[in-house]
């Protein structure tokens, strides 16, 4: 017999139900009352009922039906463990009743006649009916769970997780109603595990869902890995009957991750349906490998998802990819009676990228901060960005299955954000009850804002401010911190940009300036991700009197027109040889344009290290580049080239130059010399501490993240919610504080003019509705750091509870 | 002697012309019997549209535009503005002149919020204002130490005069039919669709989807009265208050009535009568599939004024300059003719509770709040505040009911004790040893629609043409009722081109979305707290905001917009005058030395504008003082050479006193535009981007569960609301961050959808 599903009928009390039915309505209504009114311990009563039901068995062989069905009424969860013990503890004991009552295959009753039981019973039913908002039908449970599933929203989305290109692994991750259904028939693994591969079994398992599913739900344990094949189905039309079957024993279930080996097959399965009696489906091995299963919600998208890791094999991956592809595809030919050998699923499709982590913030299993922080774990290249970014996700500690289901645990900037709006939703409530509730209670004063509301803004300001001060150098941990090389042309930069890099990233030549774009390297060091940028060199001209960079005196030749432009080209020549006008101009603006590049790039860094060359000492004006220290750009002055200025010091005619050197500048210039190799570790090692330096407050902070004794603002999103936040708070206090000062001017001026003394009185003014507006503000952007709204709610709610108010 | 100086203040406000009749002993009988009066004397009976209905059979067919259920102050004002808008109006309600106008429970208007929803029910041309300022005997700003922002005019009213003012207002309307009668079920049209009863009554709690959507079709053409006279009309607007299933609680639990609430000339029939009517309305209201739920509120015990020793508590009185709530009569009043009430001005005085009232009140073990429906957090009963609160002092404000009456309201002790012990621990607050209680505190429970069923219009989402008002959606106070009104009756007028406030417009719009969106937890009550905008949101500037979007829709006269701009305008103009005239600046020790304390610190003798200096607190007043010394210095100065400059600050100066003259309250809101003019460009840049999500808006035929990503919790909010812009569901409460995310993407989806099909069809066409 073929299984239908009943569609739900519209009648809210119709039952369909054999005709033949003599089951004693008033049994079931007792039971149904006693489950529903006493809550005890389900498993007794079902014990005392079975004997009932067993009792009723030869009378109607399909009442149990309608126990389920009004079960499912039921359907809370107690419900449904009851109904399974039940059904349990009927399979034991009354198989061959079973028996009879499924003669070949599960199936649903078709007598469609729908009879109207006793007046009492009926009644019940609505009531049941309308107190639990289903309606009344007979149906099998799991039936009733496959269509509850497929009423669900959502489509099940699947993609390689793990990075294309050859490896070791590689992880398919599936995730959505259908991700369970689509990992097994990938696999086959339920279906070789449940009936060890019999060809009526294999026919009864696709034809029956129900007994799948709960086969499913029972075996196939969340989150255990097991062992699997993947395989493929390939249907074929074919003349002959059937093939021998070349299946196997199997035992490739495996609780642990090692275990035995499992073999190739071939697989062949006949299609239900009499007119497919000519089809084969042929299986095919793709790789072998490990499967595993999570329950929703305890997946990390919180849907149920399934992860096959295969060998990280660039054709496997396609190859299971171009399957996936043609289980999505929905045949339209099969409008879906004959499922359960259709190999596609609806709603099934690769997913965008980022899915995963947007339906699990969708599906509430991390807030707004935490799914950052994930996308900067995975970004994170250095020890600190992870160290950093992992403070931030700290999904709470693992006791037990209760720390999933509940809400993950705020990471340490939401949970600081949280305390900071719960102060500042206290100070306001206090503001709100002075404005809104003047003299209702005693207690409430003006004086109140200076004793409470003060204190408390000065506390989170400072707690935010410093917090803020962390930030940048949180940012620099997660962005890496800028090293920028700059100097005079020919000064050795890209030579030391190449050390840096431990390979040639950039041409070096003797020609001066043969850097002409930004080249840029990222690189850790110690543990810090560290950009170094390698900039063209500023040329310096011989003009008399006044030093200053190629790029400055360029500009003022072509500002100033003709009469400079031939110094700057008799310059160049000198340098570069003759060229011709054409490509002269060419190249001209081609450096030009990378000098400005370069001062571009000089002005964003946190490091510049200055390249001077021993041979021609020029230094930058730093100055007229707008770099300044005070802006916490740090600048590492090196001297290089230094072994040629041991040749040049050894001649003692050059004195002069070198002195020159020192004497201008400072004399613990690093020397250098990058051809020796002189100088480098002491160069490295500034670097370093320059780089240290930079991130200093994120690195000693990051370790005691989850102390939370500062807030980790890594993000410039945050950044700019908490200086708004420190923004509206500094207008608080300094209205606040000008409440207090102008006061004191007042009485100054008023003891000056003695005759005004009154005025005073009149002038005891308290703004306090824009010290509100202020907190109002800063609260909405707390609130906006991690997605939460209501702050006048919130503000109602602390003040009912503090204040005694009403008239 | 009181009678005497009551008199004389009536024989001034006659003068005055706000009194068509004077104030004499029968003001002492409307107090009274006002049913048998008006039965007796056509005359003297202010209703003067008092009419009855055709019979049935009769020629003459009950038709209006718009009926409006309930003459509470939110029915009042429905029918005032429908009939504003040009509609009939027919306003049902039983024993009509006992019933309109009647103050049911404190015997004050306005407060802090409420004031300036006053001033806004003013600014819609609304009856409220008018009424209240002819009828009130103390006028108080409250938080007059603070912004302008945060003030509000509060006034104790005399009841009776309230009630009189109230129905000469209403008698006065054109086109509006007072009806004695009790409605007793809706008309509803369900336009083919069959609904039987039981379905309606079984799937009561199921607010299916499905369900909804069908209802949407039903039609509310009229009502049915008690006596089985249909009455049919466009519109219908339900203003029931706390009459729906109403019932009284008295002693503690000991006495439950079913009514609506005692009234103050206790004459239960009425009140029989409209409660039984009522409760029928709310079964017809149940019939309808709303949600419905229940709350409380409470009285304080009435006291007679004569046995109350009042040297023994704290007086507080009025202001000396008192300020009115009606624009009319703020804009006409200037330094030399202030606005003076009509009513003598009288005092009010607070007392306290103490250790042994507390006592008194935890030795009664029944504890109402246990028990009953949420009442209001804000206007909590004695017994809660002294649970919640113990060993302290609670305020007992003791205000009068009226100049005549010899009835004391002590606000701040609504409790539901027995009778006994009310007086008990009456008597042990100073001041009230030997008072005599006339009627004792008692709650009342009743039910109210969930005002999520409602659109932002106030009308019914599921019932074409039927809108709720007042307390039947679930808020609390006169003013709330008063400013709900004025929106249904707008609305009900014409459903085709609505008057919808939004958010950033008003406190009413703050009202009606508060209440659509979040719905009643407990009876709403307006604070300045629940306006984001409030800085620029004011009392003061009501008719700025309001006046020409009411004009624009036809509640508002031409001659009340004229009115409005010109206030506008003469504050523009000082706004400008403060701002720009260069010969106002001077330095922060000139303008100290001129009696402005509150002046800016300015470095390096910097010059100041008026305008920085009101900014910086000080009152325009002293400004204005300031400012004509300074010029009337430099004149004595400098007397032959007049330089354009000179000039040019005189006549500035000169405008300014004159705009004093003209309308002072022009002069103080601009110094108050000013005054906040830094906050207010600030906030305008948040309205900016919560217009940005308002106008988004969300698909009326919306299947929440098409929406991805919706948790189940936020698609029953969403169902249950149906929010109409992406703004209006962010306000809904709970409905999370992520939620806001999903239907974003479903609107900004389907919007592509759309226009592909749309695009589709032209390319077809083509």
């Amino acid at each position: 017999m073929k299984m239908r599903i009943l569609r739900r009928s519209a009648e809210p009390c119709a039952f369909d139900v054999s005709s033949s039915s003599s089951f004693s309505f008033e049994s079931l209504f007792l039971f149904l009352r006693r489950s529903i009114l006493e809550s005890t311990p389900p498993r007794r009563r079902h014990h005392h009922h079975h004997h009932h039901h067993h009792h009723h068995h030869h009378h109607h062989h399909h009442h149990h039906h309608h126990h389920r069905s009004l079960h499912h009424l039921l359907s809370s969860k107690q419900q449904r463990k009851t109904h399974r013990v039940f059904l349990n503890s009927q399979k034991e004991e009354s198989a061959e009743a079973k028996k009879t009552a499924f003669p070949s295959k599960p199936r649903l009753l078709t007598t469609k006649t729908t009879t109207r039981k006793t007046a009492s019973f009926s009644t019940f039913a609505t009531k049941c009916s309308s107190a639990l908002k289903v309606k009344v039908e007979v149906k099998e449970e799991e039936e009733e769970e496959e269509e509850e599933e497929e009423k669900e929203e959502g489509s099940t989305i699947y993609a390689i997780s793990t990075p294309p290109g050859r490896g070791g692994v590689a992880v398919l991750r599936i995730s959505g109603p259908k991700s369970w259904e689509v990992g097994e028939r990938l696999t086959l693994t339920g279906l070789l595990k449940e009936k060890r591969g019999r060809l009526e079994d294999v026919d009864e398992y696709i034809s029956s869902t129900r007994k799948r599913r709960k086969k499913r739900r029972e075996m196939a344990r969340p989150g255990v890995l097991r062992r699997a094949q993947f395989v493929f189905e390939t249907r074929e039309r074919e003349l002959e009957e059937m093939d021998e079957l070349e299946l196997e024993d199997d035992d490739d279930e495996f609780d642990k991750v090692e275990g035995g080996k499992g073999q190739g097959r071939r697989r062949e399965n006949q299609a239900p349906a009499v007119a497919r009696r000519k089809e084969k489906n042929t299986i095919g091995v793709i790789d072998e490998g490990l499967i595993v299963f999570f329950e929703a919600p305890r997946s990390f998208t919180g849907e149920d998802v399934c992860e096959l890791h295969m060998h990280g094999s660039i054709a496997v991956c396609k190859k299971v990819l171009e399957v996936l592809a043609t289980m999505s595809a929905v045949d339209e030919k099969d409008d879906g009676k004959n499922s359960p050998t259709l190999l596609s699923f609806r709603n099934l499709r690769p997913a965008e990228p980022g899915e995963f982590s947007k339906r699990a913030f969708l599906n509430k299993k991390m807030n707004l901060v935490q799914a950052e922080s994930l996308a900067d774990l995975i970004e994170s290249e250095t020890e600190a960005q992870r160290a950093l970014a992992v403070s931030e996700i700290e999904l709470g500690s693992a006791d037990g299955d209760v720390s999933y289901r509940r809400a993950p645990t705020a990471s340490s900037l939401s949970r600081k954000v949280d305390e900071w709006t719960n102060v500042l939703t206290k100070a306001l409530a206090v503001c709100e009850a002075v404005l809104d509730f003047p003299g209702e209670d005693p207690k409430l004063e003006s004086s109140l804002i200076h004793r409470d509301v003060l204190p408390a803004i000065c506390r989170v300001k400072g707690e935010i401010d410093a917090a803020l001060k962390d930030a940048e150098a949180r940012e620099l941990v997660r962005t890496g911190v800028r090293v920028c090389i700059v100097g005079a042309t020919n000064a050795g930069k890209s030579t030391l940009l190449n050390y840096f890099a431990k390979r040639n990233v950039a041409i070096v030549s003797k020609v001066p300036g043969t850097t002409r774009d930004v080249v840029e390297v990222s690189l850790e060091l110690d543990g810090r991700k560290v950009v170094i940028f390698d900039t063209a060199g500023h040329r310096f001209l011989p003009i008399a009197g006044k030093t200053s960079s190629t790029s400055e005196i360029m500009e003022e030749c072509y500002d100033a027109g003709d009469e400079d432009e031939s110094l700057f080209d008799d310059e160049y020549e000198r340098r570069v040889g003759k060229l011709s006008d054409d490509t002269k101009d060419l190249i001209d603006e081609i450096e030009r344009e990378g000098i400005e590049r370069g001062k571009n790039v000089a002005k964003m860094a946190d490091i510049i290290i200055e390249m001077i060359d021993a041979t021609n000492p020029k230094r930058i004006d730093f100055a007229n580049m707008n770099i300044k220290r005070a802006d916490g750009i740090k600048i590492i002055s090196v001297v290089n080239k230094c072994d040629a200025l041991y040749v040049l010091e050894e001649e003692e005619e050059e004195e002069e130059e070198e002195e020159e050197v020192y004497s201008r500048y400072d004399r613990s210039l690093l020397r250098l010399s990058l051809r020796t190799g002189q100088g480098l570790e002491a160069l490295t090692k500034a670097v370093s501490n320059a780089v240290q330096e930079c991130t200093i407050t994120a690195s000693s902070s990051s370790s005691q993240a989850s102390d939370g004794a500062t807030a980790a603002i890594a993000r410039s999103r945050h950044r700019a919610h908490a200086r708004a936040i420190s923004n509206s708070l500094g207008a608080c206090l300094s209205e606040l504080n000008k409440e207090t000062t102008s006061d004191d001017n007042v009485k100054k001026t008023t003891e000056d003019e003695g005759s005004k003394c009154s005025l005073n009185h009149s002038l005891g003014h308290v703004r306090t509705e824009l010290v509100a507006e202020d907190l109002r503000e800063a609260l909405d952007n707390c609130s906006r750091v991690v997605g939460r709204l209501d702050v006048t709610e919130n503000v109602l709610d602390v003040l009912f509870s503090e204040f005694c108010i009403g008239k | 002697m009181r009678r005497r100086a009551a008199a004389a203040a009536a024989a001034a406000a006659r003068v005055r012309g706000h009194l068509t009749s004077g104030r004499s002993k029968r003001e002492d009988q409307l107090t009274g019997n006002f049913h048998r009066l008006f039965f007796n004397s056509n005359k003297r009976r202010f209703l003067n549209n008092l009419r009855p209905l055709a019979r049935e059979g009769e020629n003459s067919n009950n038709e209006f535009d718009v009926v409006v259920v309930g003459g509470g102050h939110a029915g009042t004002e429905a029918a005032a503005a429908a009939n504003r808008r040009g509609s009939r109006v027919a306003l049902i309600t039983p024993q009509p002149v006992k019933s309109i106008g009647e103050m049911s429970c404190n015997p004050s208007i306005g407060g802090l919020g409420k004031g300036t929803l006053v001033r806004e029910i003013d600014a819609l041309d609304g009856l409220m204002a008018k009424a209240a300022d002819l009828s009130g005997i103390q006028f108080r700003v409250l938080n007059s130490s603070k912004g302008k922002a945060v003030r509000g005019v509060r006034a104790q009213m005399d009841r009776g005069l309230y009630k009189k003012h109230m129905q000469k207002l209403v008698g006065e309307l054109p086109n509006v039919t007072v009806v004695d009668a009790c409605v007793s079920g809706l008309l509803i049209d369900e336009r083919g669709e069959e609904k039987s009863s039981s379905s309606s009554s079984s799937s009561r709690n199921s607010s299916n989807n499905t369900s909804d959507r069908s209802d949407v079709s039903k039609t509310c053409k009229g009502v049915r009265l008690e006596d089985g006279t249909s009455v049919f009309a466009k519109a219908v607007v339900i203003t029931t208050g706390t009459f729906l299933r109403g019932v009284l609680h008295l002693g503690g639990g000991e006495k439950v009535f079913n009514a609506g609430r005692i009234s103050s000339n206790v004459t239960e029939r009425a009140d029989n009568l409209a409660s039984t009517a009522s409760s029928s309305l709310a079964d017809s209201l149940y019939g309808l599939n709303l949600r419905m739920g229940r709350l409380r509120t409470g009285t304080p015990p009435r006291l007679r004024k004569s046995t109350i020793d009042f040297t023994r508590c704290e007086e507080q009185k009025g202001d000396d300059v008192p300020e009115p709530f009606s624009f009319y009569n703020l804009s006409l009043s200037s330094t030399k003719r202030p606005w003076m009430p009509s009513q003598e001005q009288v005092s009010c005085h607070s007392t306290s509770t103490n250790a042994e009232t507390e006592k008194m009140i935890m030795s009664h073990p029944n504890y109402a709040d246990e028990n009953l429906a949420t009442g209001p957090r804000y206007c909590p009963s004695i017994e809660s505040k002294v649970r919640r609160f113990p060993n302290r002092d609670h305020v007992v404000w003791l205000e009068p009911e009226g100049l005549t009456s010899d009835i004391i309201y002590p606000a701040g002790i609504s409790n539901s004790l027995p009778k006994g012990t009310q007086l008990d621990m009456l008597r042990s607050i100073p001041g009230l040893e030997n008072v005599e209680m006339l009627r004792p505190g008692y709650a009342v429970e009743y039910d109210y629609v969930d005002p999520r069923e409602l659109r932002r219009t106030l009308e019914v989402q599921k019932v074409k043409g039927l809108y709720l008002a007042g307390q039947i959606n679930g808020t609390t106070g006169y003013e709330e009722a008063a400013a709900q009104g004025v929106l249904a009756g707008a609305n009900a007028a014409d459903r085709d081109s609505p008057l919808e406030l939004s958010r950033d417009s008003s406190y009413l719009g703050v009202l009606a979305d508060d209440l659509t969106t979040r719905g009643a937890t407990e009876p709403y009550r307006m604070f300045s707290s629940r306006v984001e905008r409030r800085l620029s949101i004011r009392g003061d500037n009501a008719d700025i905001r309001l006046t020409k979007i009411g004009h624009k829709c036809g509640l508002v006269s031409d001659e009340r917009y004229q009115f409005a701009t010109e206030r506008e305008n003469l504050s523009k103009r000082a706004i400008h005058l403060l701002k720009n005239t260069n010969g106002f600046r001077q330095q922060a020790k000139q303008w100290i030395h001129l009696g402005c304390m509150r002046c800016p610190d300015a470095r390096h003798g910097r010059l100041i504008s008026p305008a920085e200096v009101i900014q910086s607190g000080e009152e325009i007043g002293n400004i204005i003082n300031a400012l004509s010394q300074m010029v009337s210095n430099t004149k004595a100065e400098k007397e032959n050479s007049i330089y354009d400059e000179e000039k040019e600050t005189e006549t500035a100066l000169r405008e300014l006193l004159d705009i004093r003259e003209r309308d002072i309250s022009a002069l103080e809101l601009a110094s108050t535009d000013l005054y906040y003019e830094n906050y207010i460009r600030r906030q305008s840049k948040d309205v900016s981007d919560m217009k940005k999500d308002e106008t988004l808006i969300i698909p009326e035929d919306i299947n929440y569960d098409d929406v991805f990503g919706l948790s189940a919790e936020d698609k029953e909010k969403l169902a249950s609301v149906r929010p109409e812009t992406l703004g209006h569901a962010g306000r809904i409460q709970g409905v999370s961050q992520s939620a806001m995310l999903s239907l974003l993407r479903y609107c900004q989806k389907k919007d592509r959808y759309d226009e592909r099909q749309k695009e589709k069809k032209v390319f077809i066409n083509k």
